[in-house]
């Protein structure tokens, strides 16, 4: 061969080449501008549903107490989020979980633990209570338990409704979850923690 | 000299050809493999995805967006949205997520299969970071169908 053939056939190579990169880029921007005009590729079509209810998520300990030991000669200490602290050295602390609705629909809350005061706590009559309240005035509507007292956990799933419903109305959307804990001198050792479980379902 | 000028004048042309050339491949390859890439494609929906990181906790039930509300470092929020196959073929749900909401977000499912009329619930759930800063997260979801 040649070299004037040699180089007629490099050329060649190179023009196809560029012939075959033109025409990709063509198909591919055709296909793009097919897209953009809405091509129908079947008459299915998929729905996406955003159900209305949502879970959170929040551990006690989270709600530091600390650590802590009984008085000497008790048999139990109570210690709450209201700022008591009786019969123990624990800290005093005097805060809740606020919880608000900042959406734009009412919501029925309900309050669900993951354990019970024997599980969380163990010894003898241990208590684990939490205690809703409104945070803002009318906030709440109250369901299964009566704001302001102090009430035992449940730790069965959904858990217990306690606002139907909880408004969303700026300055009537915040509540307060309060949590009291009586802590027996035979109780579990050791740092000890709760998951709670806040589901909220739109009215 | 004259012979000189000209011989360069050939090889400048003869590169910037070349280079012209290796620019057309890169750029077809590009939007070759993104034509495949799309070719199955059936479907795409994007769902705008928010939360905000603050010391109490909040919901937002809004049903057009995945918004998880207030949620506290180191806590958890989780909603859940149901796709439904209303092709006639199966398809494959391919679910990806953009924006800073992606670090702390999280799918109980993806990559599977729907047949048609099929439907199922997924489940999102942000977690943030104890050490998160307190702002707002946001993103955006997509929901991808693909033909099998």
């Amino acid at each position: 061969m040649t070299e004037k053939k040699l180089i007629k056939k490099k050329i060649d190579t190179i023009s196809l080449m560029g012939y075959i990169s033109i025409l990709v880029i063509i198909l591919s921007l055709a296909n793009i501008g097919v897209r953009l005009t809405g091509r129908a590729t079947d008459a299915g079509i998929v729905n996406v549903t955003i159900e209305s209810k949502t879970n959170i998520n929040f551990i006690v300990s989270g709600v530091d107490f600390g650590s802590g030991n009984l008085d000497l000669g008790v048999t139990s200490a109570t210690i709450d989020t209201l700022g008591n602290v009786i019969n123990g050295n624990w800290t005093a602390i005097t805060q809740g979980f606020v919880i608000e609705n900042i959406g734009n629909e009412n919501v029925t809350l309900q309050l669900a633990t993951g354990k019970n005061a024997d599980t969380l706590l163990g010894g003898t009559n241990s208590v684990y209570q939490y205690n809703v309240s409104n945070s803002e005035a009318s906030s709440c509507t109250e369901s299964n338990v009566t704001l302001g007292l102090w009430v035992d956990v449940n730790s069965t799933s959904p858990g217990t409704s306690i606002c139907n419903p909880l408004n969303f109305e700026s300055s009537k959307n915040e509540i307060r979850v309060d949590i009291k804990l009586t802590i027996p001198s035979d109780a579990n050792t050791g740092l000890q923690s709760d998951i709670f479980t806040a589901t909220a379902t739109a009215v | 000299m004259a012979k000189n000028l000209k011989k360069n004048k050939r090889f400048t042309k003869t590169y910037l050809s070349y280079l012209i050339l290796i620019l057309l491949v890169i750029l077809a390859i590009f939007l070759m493999i993104n034509l495949i890439n799309n070719f199955n494609i059936l479907e795409k929906k994007e769902i705008f995805a928010s939360f905000i990181v603050s010391e109490h906790i909040g919901f937002d039930l809004n049903d057009s967006a995945l918004t998880f509300g207030l949620v506290q470092p180191g806590q958890s929020s989780s909603r859940e949205i149901s796709v439904e196959n209303n092709h006639e073929i199966p398809v494959l749900v391919n679910i990806i997520s953009k924006g800073d909401i992606s670090d702390f977000l999280i799918v109980s499912e993806n990559d599977f299969i729907l047949k048609p009329n099929e439907k199922k619930e997924i489940s999102f759930s942000v977690f943030p970071l104890k050490d998160i800063e307190f702002k707002e997260y946001k993103g955006v979801v997509e929901i991808i169908l693909k033909k099998i």
